[in-house]
């Protein structure tokens, strides 16, 4: 029976009822579409790393690095140790996020358009959104499933606690955009670490740090300790792991989002190298969680949910409560700051034909506020409503495979490669989506299943950032270049 | 067969490096954010939003 008491839901309260307060006191300074997007762009180092960091972390992300805790010991925090130095690095040389912020855009899509014209800006700006609203598609079950798990909550009521949260966090999303989103994230962000950190100590203290190694031994081998000599994991993780993580930290738009907040360039790569660190906790504290599920409660259980059925029976009354303040500061920081990135997205590129920019910012606004609250009727919708028939791994991969390998070619073509052109922004597009789609249907179709195994995600993964990055050049270098020698867009 | 020692300190190091780490910036960002969100709010009253990068880098 799950420890959750009607103190912890009073703690619970408390949280809420201080974020909605503070989401909705800022609503008043919302008065252009540069403020709903981008916050006016003001947003400081420490604001920046708070909301950053926030927004990172959500409950998906407890659940899965937990679960990879769970099969692969600390081996599997090893994709927050290449996102810390993939962030580190891009912080301290500015690499793309330096061009980025100093073009003063709100988007990545509207850069690409100084560049590559304004198709590949719409186009663009469909694919980011489509694999963002995809891959965020699945965030509010697998937050429910947390909650309902450690709570010990009737599963019947797993929709409506999620559709009531994400009311919540509609409601101060829309109607105070970026600023109600970055005070809230603050919060978030107090709250959420004070959780992480003193429920790990906990684990710790419970379960103790021999236990832990000699469960990662007895169930993972050496293997557990080192991702190169995994039996799972080896060179095509890491490899895959280098390059997603990369791409991500250059063009995830929730991550970007807060760098052209910022006041300047050298603002946004200190938020950078400053919260690098952060991702390192962000795998391996939750995974220290999956590691003591496993230990506790042995390897029979759903790998998926051990962890949140060990904390239910395992943190006492008092914790708990803050526990699922945590959590739930987790999850509606992410959710709050995916509806706005994409929205900012969906008005600023994909709708810029009909606007043209020329709206005023009172019409802006109002048609801001309806994206995010379709975003939000989406994500019941397709998240909570409708069951998901496919694998959640794969469908996450595929999702964040088509974003990545592409618009991370595109970004990188152009800061640093003048001779990039429409025509190879197209194919990067067309391949970088075409590699990870053919993969998912190899693995589908019994007949060619096989064929699929053999080649594997990571491999395939891999091909589609080499494939991606192959038809930017091949389609730059094939067009004419006019005779003023400016490429024909 | 046994993982080698320093495997293990590894992740023990890195395990308390975390934490250490993370409990510092969260006490710390908690007061300079604070700040962080009184200044911005303030520039915002006052209209004095931050169009064009300032930044000593351009400079």
């Amino acid at each position: 029976m799950s420890h959750f008491s009607i103190f912890d839901g009073g703690i619970v309260g408390i949280y809420l009822l201080a974020t909605m307060t503070v989401g909705l006191m800022v609503r008043k300074y919302v008065g252009k579409v540069e403020h709903f997007i981008v916050a006016g762009r003001e947003v400081n180092v420490y604001l920046g790393i708070a909301s950053l960091a926030a927004t990172e972390f959500g409950i998906v992300t407890c659940m899965y690095t937990a679960q990879n805790g769970y099969k692969y010991g600390f081996a599997g925090a090893t994709p927050g140790i290449i996102y810390a130095l993939a962030m580190g690095i891009v912080g301290l040389t500015g690499f793309c996020i330096k061009p980025m912020r100093e073009a003063g855009v709100m988007t990545i899509p509207e850069l690409f358009e100084k560049q590559f014209g304004p198709r590949i800006r719409w186009l663009a700006g469909v694919v980011i959104v489509l694999g963002g609203l995809l891959n965020m598609g699945v965030f509010l079950r697998m937050g429910g499933e947390f909650l309902v798990n450690v709570a010990g909550l009737n599963t019947g009521y797993l929709e409506i606690t999620m559709t009531g949260l994400l009311l919540l966090v509609a409601v101060y999303t829309i109607l105070g955009g970026m600023l109600s989103v970055l005070v809230t994230d603050f919060l978030q962000f107090v709250v959420m670490s004070a959780g992480l950190l003193v429920v790990t100590v906990l684990i710790l203290s419970q379960v103790g740090w021999q236990t832990i190694t000699d469960t990662v031994q007895t169930h993972c081998g050496s293997g557990g300790f080192n991702p190169f000599i995994h039996n799972d994991l080896g060179w095509p993780y890491i490899v895959f792991n280098l390059l997603t993580c990369t791409a991500a930290v250059l063009t995830w738009q929730t991550m970007v989002q807060r760098l052209l907040a910022s006041r300047d360039s050298r603002t946004a790569r200190k938020v950078y190298t400053r919260t690098g660190f952060f991702f390192v906790c962000r795998f391996l504290l939750p995974g220290i969680w999956g590691i003591a599920a496993l230990a506790v409660l042995g390897p029979q259980q759903n790998d998926l949910l051990a962890m949140p059925k060990y904390l239910s029976t395992h943190v006492p009354i008092g914790l708990m409560g803050i526990l699922i303040a945590a959590m739930l500061a987790a999850d509606m920081s992410t959710n709050s700051s995916y509806m706005l990135s994409w929205g900012s997205v969906i008005y600023n590129d994909i709708l810029r034909p009909i606007h043209r920019g020329l709206w005023t910012d009172r019409r802006g606004l109002l048609c801001n506020r309806l994206i995010v609250a379709a975003i939000g009727i989406f994500l019941l919708l397709f998240g909570l409503w409708y069951p998901l028939e496919e694998d959640l791994w794969v469908y996450l991969n595929l999702t964040g495979a088509i974003y990545f390998s592409s618009i991370s070619m595109l970004l990188i073509a152009c800061c640093y490669w003048k001779r990039a052109n429409n025509w190879g922004a197209a194919g990067a597009i067309i391949f970088g989506a075409a590699i990870p789609i053919a993969f998912l249907v190899l693995q589908q179709v019994p007949a060619t299943k096989h064929y699929a195994d053999r080649i594997g995600p990571y491999y395939s993964g891999i091909a589609a950032f080499g494939i991606a990055a192959l038809a930017m050049m091949v389609g730059s270098l094939i067009k004419p270049r006019s005779r003023t020698g400016v490429m024909e867009r | 067969m046994d993982s080698p020692w320093y495997a293990h300190g590894f992740w023990l190091l890195l395990t308390a490096a975390c934490i250490v780490w993370y409990l510092s910036v969260t006490v710390y960002v908690a007061i300079k954010g604070f700040d962080d969100i009184r200044a911005m709010l303030t520039r915002l009253k006052n209209g004095s939003s931050n169009h064009i990068d300032t930044s000593p880098d351009n400079q």
